[in-house]
């Protein structure tokens, strides 16, 4: 006899998944309530402290909120894009590996899964939107007294709508290998585009930019707040509505139109990253990425092991090796170092700028000695080596420092053809350059040689564990922002015409850098 | 009675494609022609095999050969860069009929997969009511008491040794209504008694009607289980035969499979 089988739904299978999670959910409403206060407490004092480095270096000079606003279609093109390259390795549908086991592979209906899935990113998405563009029209009205309703309204609604088109576009994204390739293939055009809105915005054709795409639509109403052109508003609010609405109905249309393998990789990716997040594993972090987008193939050009001329390069060899195999690390460095230069040039009478500096500068520094957290990972490896461990990882500062050197002198020629520095300083300020790549990297280093991030003190080291933790990351750019500081009033004073300024930094920053390298060579091999 | 037993009487419980009107196919896993690369890597060059209802195949190489890239791309969680699984007559790649011929196959995967936040009974019940088992209370009763799990129903995943999230995934893939059972080294991580465990319960499932897919590396523990045994090398068909004609070939030897 044969018995008839009644599948349910797919909507009925998850909510049958969620009554039981809930049964044992290790977490009571109240821990959920205490989390929500912790994070609108975290979320109020970090507010106040942006609005307090805002107090800070706005007063005394000529900001504009509208100038600045100017550039919102240049950060809306740089999110959009970050969220569609985001769907060629995760994305809005991600399902987790057991969901993927049994509850996916069951035999559901495929769209209802993806679209209840998509339909919560794009809830999301329009949450951000809103708060974002509320946000921002409201500080533009407030700041502006434009306190046009429509202008609010529609300042709100146009980020919710650019938010939905970003998430339907990853979805695509997500969806085709081939887009996937494409957006990789593309993504340094894009960084071009948007080099070429940041030069509009800067050469003062804002108009031009709120013209040229959805970002620049989605911006115009908040440009407009602030004192900018009205005419257009609602021809662009229109035409962004138009691009919103195809791009949410294309990928809900296409909703069943992915492969088990790509919804496995994600599925996989999202598991190994969530474990990389929760130790704060960087560097595990990037890899997975980096392997997703590239599908499984990551193969770089096959360079060989160089013979070092002596036997201490070796480290050195292999470092260089290693940075050809992976020149993403040294282009990240070209990019932080530009990034540096062009705050510190523009840092005259903004203390922010001369921060954001030294940080962008630091973090150039910290991406090169990534072969020390390698090493650091691997610490039975430097045992092939006839060197102890401190002396290992004070030859892996050496490739570090001559590209930060390198760099710095590039940086500095670009300077000095722009006639920021007269020939003299120049010339002097060259001088300068090893010596602070020196005291940038060895602090790197020194943070680099220590153990990964312990997320443990979070939880065990009670009230105090997140400050435990705030401080450990803090170690290596402390270290280099006291040098650095120190040194300033030198240069400074170098800069000023005293050629005794300039010495004066040389031997702080040398005299630093030899320290971090003695302290480096004294670590004791792990155990 | 297992779950995938119940099938032998009522091929009417598969859905759409194993209609009770349905003939069961002689050849009811077909494999043509099937490969994959990863970029200038190949992983599996091409694979031809047909696999009956009743039947049961053990892919064996070493690490990197290619066992686990075949039985994922037959299982159709990986797309081939060529060739095509037929699951009885059905290409188990095409999205149209994707979800009738993934009723049909159990897959267990190398690494447990299960919800952290779930006893092994709650996976027991969802698996159940997703496939539309029918008294699932007794069938997962019996299912946690066959594979030593009856006083572990409670627990959550990482109160389990790996042995044990193993037969909770085990359990799961037995109580859906499957046609195609298979299994990604299922032996990892067993013990001697579990081992003698799974080959019954295995070789129960063929004779109630399931064709028996698996990997490993263990040559000796498909001995009596399988019809058909292939030796994959590099991504490349080493050796395809019975277990005594691959035996008798020096190819086991030397890949160091014994």
């Amino acid at each position: 006899m044969t018995t008839a089988v009644s599948l349910p739904t797919a909507g009925e299978v998850l909510a049958s998944v969620r009554y039981r999670r809930r049964q044992h959910a290790s977490k009571t409403t109240v821990d959920r309530l205490t989390d929500a206060y912790l994070a609108a407490f975290l979320g109020l004092y970090a507010a106040s402290a942006i609005a307090w480095l805002f107090d800070v270096d706005l007063s005394g000079t000529s900001f504009s909120f509208h100038e600045t606003l100017a550039w919102l279609p240049v950060a809306l093109f740089l999110a959009t894009w970050g969220v569609v390259r985001y769907g060629t390795w995760q994305g809005p549908v991600v399902f987790s590996g057991p969901e993927m086991q049994w509850v996916v592979t069951a035999p559901l209906d495929r769209r209802h899964l993806v679209r209840g899935r998509f339909r919560r990113a794009l809830v999301v998405a329009a949450i951000a939107g809103v708060i974002g563009g509320m946000g921002v029209t409201l500080i533009a009205a407030t700041m502006t007294d434009v306190g046009r309703v429509d202008v609010f309204i529609s300042g709100s609604a146009s980020l919710v709508a650019v938010a939905l088109s970003a998430v339907s576009l990853s979805w695509h994204v997500e969806r085709s290998a081939r887009w996937s390739t494409i957006v990789n293939r593309i993504t340094p055009i894009m960084l071009g585009v948007a080099a070429v809105l940041a030069v509009g915005v800067a050469t003062g054709h804002e108009l031009a930019v709120t013209w040229s795409g959805p970002w620049g639509w989605a911006s115009a109403s908040s440009i407009a707040a602030t004192g900018g052109d009205l005419s257009g508003l609602w021809i662009q609010s229109l035409l962004l509505g138009i691009v919103a609405a195809v791009m949410v109905f294309s990928a809900v249309v296409t909703s069943d139109h992915i492969s088990d393998e790509e919804l496995w990789r994600r599925a996989e990716a999202r598991s190994t990253a969530a474990a990389a997040m929760f130790f704060g594993d960087v560097r595990t972090l990037r890899r997975i990425s980096r392997r997703n987008r590239a599908r499984g193939h990551v193969r770089g050009r096959d360079w060989q092991v160089m013979r070092p001329a002596r036997p201490w390069l070796v480290v050195t060899s292999w470092d260089i090796l290693t940075l050809r195999r992976e020149p993403s690390r040294l282009v990240t460095a070209v990019i932080l170092t530009a990034g540096g230069f062009v705050a510190a040039v523009a840092a005259t009478g903004r203390s922010i700028l001369a921060i954001v500096a030294f940080l962008l500068l630091y973090a150039a520094g910290s991406r090169l000695v990534e072969p020390i957290r390698i090493e650091v990972g691997q610490p039975n490896a430097h045992r092939m080596l006839p060197w102890r461990w401190g002396t290992v990882l004070v030859l892996h500062c050496i490739v570090p420092a001559v590209v930060m050197t390198a760099l710095g002198w590039l940086g500095l020629a670009v300077v000095g053809i722009g006639g920021f520095v007269d020939g003299v300083a120049f010339g002097e300020l060259s001088f300068v350059v090893p010596f602070a790549a020196g005291a940038l990297v060895l602090p790197a280093a020194v943070a680099a040689s220590r153990q990964p991030f312990p997320v443990g003190t979070i939880v065990s080291g009670g009230d105090a564990g997140p400050v435990l933790a705030l401080l450990w990351l803090l170690v290596g750019p402390a270290l280099a922002a006291i040098v650095v500081s120190i040194s300033f009033g030198g240069l400074q004073r170098g800069l000023a015409g005293s050629p005794s300024g300039f010495f004066s930094a040389i031997v702080v920053l040398g005299g630093a850098t030899a320290g971090f390298a003695m302290w480096l060579i004294s670590r004791k091999d792990p155990p | 009675m297992l779950g995938w037993m119940r099938h032998e009487s009522e091929p009417d419980l598969l859905f759409d494609v194993m209609a009770k009107s349905d003939p069961v196919p002689s050849t009811f896993v077909d494999v043509d022609g099937l490969g994959r690369d990863y970029g200038d890597n190949t992983a599996l060059e091409s694979l031809d095999l047909k696999v009956a209802i009743g039947e049961g195949v053990a892919f064996v190489g070493q690490n990197g050969s290619g066992k686990t890239t075949a039985l994922s791309m037959i299982a159709g969680r990986l797309d081939p860069t060529r060739g095509t699984v037929r699951i009885a007559g059905k290409d188990i790649h095409d999205r149209q009929v994707a979800i009738s011929v993934r009723s049909m196959i159990s897959f267990v995967p190398d690494a447990p997969a299960l919800y952290p936040d779930l006893t092994v009974l709650d996976h027991l019940q969802i698996v159940g009511f997703a496939h539309g088992v029918e008294n699932v209370d007794d069938r997962s009763a019996e299912l946690l008491t066959r594979l030593g799990l009856e006083t572990r129903s409670h627990l959550l995943p990482r109160e389990l040794s790996r042995g044990m999230r193993q037969k909770t995934q085990l359990a799961c893939a037995l109580l859906r209504p499957s046609r195609v059972l298979m299994l990604d080294e299922p032996v990892s991580g067993l013990d001697q008694g579990s081992r003698r465990e799974l080959f019954a319960v295995l070789s129960e499932a063929k004779v109630g009607g399931a064709a028996v897919l698996l990997s490993t590396h263990q040559i000796d523990f498909v001995d009596g289980l399988v019809d058909t045994v292939v030796v994959l090398d590099q991504g490349s068909v080493a050796k395809i035969g019975t277990y005594g004609e691959v035996m008798k070939d020096g190819v086991v030897r030397e890949l160091g499979l014994l």
